[in-house]
């Protein structure tokens, strides 16, 4: 049953492992993995030149924007700290997609175990996902303050609902042909969840993770920005209050690479998925 | 009697949620006057009660708000068609289009806006500057990926008929692209005023994120939440605009994607 | 001058690797208004040789002409029909609108003959459906439109491609005829990809049965059948005959096999 090949039509880890030329010979998604961070590096490198031209010919003044080196001096610097920050945020991602993956499990069988759950509360649920979750952050950080719980709390909120929905689509994927052979089996409700209805759900879970993980970080990184929480949001804000300009963009490039390489490991994680089904 | 088939059967399905929606917020209300609930969650009658005394106010101050929102997704609209029609009709350009939006993509909200700010100055087009720097990736990746999906024998059609490149642009890949685009465009509607309260968050005189941010910075706790409460309804709305768009260009069998 | 001769053609795939021969040293040729049919078994290359005539897929080895050119200036001509397995029909046109698709590729909207349109709509057996677009229509309808929009170019040369593989057997038999009666009014060369006998026998005026790997052709049989061809010849004794002929070309030693067990 290659239920893989039903998870969502042009998904970027089917794109990437077309595109991932080199290294024939290593596993799909080292491969994947190698080419994406190969391609941004890439990118970085042109970005940074640019940037210094930009500044050289420009004669750009510190505070509008400083040069790459002085960025690099500032990381030199902070280094410390802001390993410490990157730490603080993924930690703060991971729990929240943690957390989020076991409720949104949970209530996906729930809506599976209860049709009248489902038929009454699925619309409402449909209506909040066309909320962006990032205008209740003010709201949470009335409630958390200052703390972590504002990061996590925000990254279950964002990520809940995709997951959800993925769970539900994937609890629902069996076709009915398979159902009616469990039913004829006589397996009761559960034996068939675990037997049947998980593993055609993992393909679709993990696309649901998938496009959670590209912006749970970010989103992490917007709680610590507003809330003040520990991590890479606050120093941003932080080093922008403060006017070190060059600390700010420091943080904003390990940021972005944060991010970047968060999503490319999910996106291997996905070629790892299908390769290791096929 | 057909139409009160229609409306008997919307209202079954609107229904039952609407009354667990009436439900839970009941049950809020009293438990936070029985005292059950932290202080900085409000009481939907105290929220509604400020709504309706500030009305006038609050839309006020939603205008520019609204204003950066609609232009910065408008023109991250037309840069994502142009740049996803150059995509398409020079191959090459492909990766190099995908991959910077990649990484834009990556570069958190938080960084853009100071950063534009800092370049651009604290105005109304920076704001609206900051929302289409949003909005674009998303628009852009479903309209690539629209423009690409076509099944394999659709294409050979084409070949067979000795189509240029810009008749398969225009008769092959951008009518079988919109269906892609309006689910794009429906995911990227929050966002848009998304990007207009994170700029005003970021430095701005007046709008509906400058009166949020006071909100909570001034512990106004009912203020708060209904000015959360009012950008919510206005995503919603946007969502449910582009749904309508969407109904009435594509025929039903067209569209892709849950309907709300 | 034969309006198709496909002369020694090979063609080679490179899969992982590996170099795969899908076709080798084939060679058959189509007389003016003939129509041939290419049965074999899946894998023999019956699809890959079909495409090559239209020019989607170029040969290794070979040479192929159409109706004097070769593949790619008559494609670029317009001189070639294709109908493909799966209608192909472009879901948010009507069925106008899809039959009328080639003739705007060749001169634009203003060039289409919206009388000529009519006349291959009610030529096909859609009147009533102009306006009808694909989901609403069934399958054998929407390979009636696909066919239509094939001929709508006049070509000279109509390529099917199993175009009644996906139906019942039924549908399968009111197409066959259908198509006939279709045909009858062009006269164009056609060239038909089946894996039907029975339909083979039926349509064609030369019958080309293929082996696979290599996929290359093992026989070639004359219809001689009367035309009309009708429903009521699939009984006849020269009708059966062909088929058993056919049918011994196409498994070959399996025969043999088979009789042993």
């Amino acid at each position: 049953m290659n239920a893989v090949t039903l998870s969502k039509r042009g998904s970027p880890a089917l794109g990437a492992i077309r595109r991932a030329t080199l290294g024939r010979g290593l596993p799909a998604p080292l491969r994947v993995t190698l080419a994406r961070l190969l391609n941004y590096l890439a990118c970085l490198g042109l970005a940074l030149l640019l940037w210094q031209a930009l500044v050289s010919l420009f004669a750009v003044p510190a505070y509008l924007m400083p040069s790459p080196a002085q960025c690099f001096a500032a990381m030199a610097k902070a280094g410390a700290q802001l390993a410490g920050a990157v730490g603080w945020t993924v930690f703060a991602t991971l729990l929240g997609m943690a957390i989020s993956l076991v409720l949104a499990t949970l209530l996906a069988m729930a809506f599976i175990a209860c049709p009248l759950l489902d038929r009454v509360v699925m619309p409402l649920i449909l209506l909040m996902r066309t909320v962006p979750m990032i205008a209740v952050a003010p709201i949470l950080v009335l409630v958390f303050g200052r703390e972590q719980g504002n990061t996590v709390g925000m990254v279950v909120l964002l990520t809940f609902f995709q997951i959800m929905l993925a769970a539900k689509k994937g609890f629902q994927a069996p076709s009915s042909n398979l159902m009616e052979l469990m039913h004829t089996c006589g397996a009761s409700f559960w034996q068939t969840l675990f037997k049947v209805r998980l593993p055609c759900a993992l393909p679709y879970l993990f696309t649901g993770l998938r496009i959670a993980a590209g912006t749970a970080i970010l989103c992490a990184m917007f709680a610590e920005w507003l809330s003040g929480a520990p991590g890479l949001g606050s120093l941003m804000l932080d080093a922008y209050a403060r006017q070190d300009f060059a600390l700010m963009w420091a943080a904003v490039l390990a940021s972005t690479s944060a991010a970047y390489v968060f999503f490319t490991l999910t996106i291997a994680f996905e070629v790892a998925v299908i390769e290791w089904a096929r | 009697m057909r139409e009160t088939g229609i409306l008997r059967r919307g209202a079954a399905q609107l229904l039952p949620p609407a009354l667990v929606l009436l439900a839970a917020l009941l049950g809020w209300e009293a438990a936070a006057r029985a005292g059950w609930l932290p202080l900085t969650v409000a009481r939907p009658s105290a929220v509604l009660r400020l709504l309706g005394s500030e009305y006038g106010a609050l839309l006020g101050e939603m205008a520019p708000t609204l204003f950066a929102a609609a232009w910065g997704y408008l023109l991250a609209l037309a840069v994502a068609l142009a740049l996803g029609s150059a995509a398409y009709l020079y191959k090459s350009l492909e990766g190099t289009v995908l991959t910077v939006g990649a990484v834009f993509n990556s570069i958190p909200i938080i960084a853009i806006a100071p950063a534009l700010i800092i370049w651009l100055g604290l105005s109304l087009s920076t704001r609206v500057a900051i929302t289409a720097v949003v909005c674009f990736f998303p628009l852009l990746i479903a309209f690539v990926q629209g423009l690409n999906t076509s099944r394999a024998t659709t294409a050979e059609l084409f070949t067979v008929l000795a189509a240029t490149p810009l008749q398969r642009f225009r008769l092959l890949a951008l009518p079988g692209a919109l269906p892609y685009l309006f689910m794009g465009m429906k995911i990227t509607a929050p966002f848009a005023l998304l990007g207009a309260l994170v700029g005003e968050w970021t430095g701005a005189e007046s709008g509906l994120g400058v009166v949020m941010l006071n909100a909570m910075f001034g512990l106004q706790v009912d203020r708060l939440w209904a000015t959360v409460l009012l950008a919510c309804v206005v995503s919603t709305a946007a969502y449910a605009y582009v749904c309508l768009l969407e109904r009435l260009t594509l025929p039903a069998d067209l569209r892709e994607g849950e309907a709300v | 001058m034969a309006a198709l001769a496909i002369d020694n053609i090979s063609k080679t795939f490179d899969i992982d690797g590996r170099s795969v021969t899908a076709l080798e040293a084939v060679s058959l040729d189509l007389a003016p208004g003939e129509f041939g049919a290419l049965i074999g078994p899946s894998g023999c290359g019956k699809s890959t040789l079909l495409r090559m005539v239209a020019d989607i897929v170029s040969p290794s080895a070979g040479r192929i002409t159409v109706a004097g050119e070769a593949p790619r200036k008559a494609r670029l001509a317009h001189h070639i029909g294709f109908v493909f397995q799966d209608a192909t029909l472009l879901p948010w046109r009507t069925v106008s609108e899809n039959i009328r698709l080639p003739l705007e590729v060749v001169g634009g909207r203003r060039a289409v003959d919206p009388a000529a349109i009519q006349a291959l709509v009610e030529l096909v057996g859609l009147a009533g459906f102009e306006h009808a677009r694909p989901s609403q229509l069934s399958g054998g309808m929407q390979q009636r439109c696909a066919i239509a929009r094939a001929l709508v170019t006049s070509p000279q040369m109509l390529l099917l491609d199993e175009p009644f593989g996906a139906l019942d057997e039924i549908m399968r038999f009111r197409m066959n005829l259908e198509l006939l009666r279709i045909w009858a009014e062009s006269r164009t060369t056609a060239l038909m990809v089946t894996h039907s006998i029975e339909e083979a026998v039926l349509m064609a005026d030369r019958i080309f049965v293929m082996a696979a790997r290599p996929g290359r052709i093992v026989d070639e049989i004359r219809v001689d059948l009367p035309r009309p061809r009708r429903l009521s010849q699939i009984g006849e004794p020269d009708f059966v005959a062909l088929v058993e002929r056919a049918r011994k070309s196409l498994f070959g030693d399996m025969v043999e096999m088979l009789q042993d067990a």
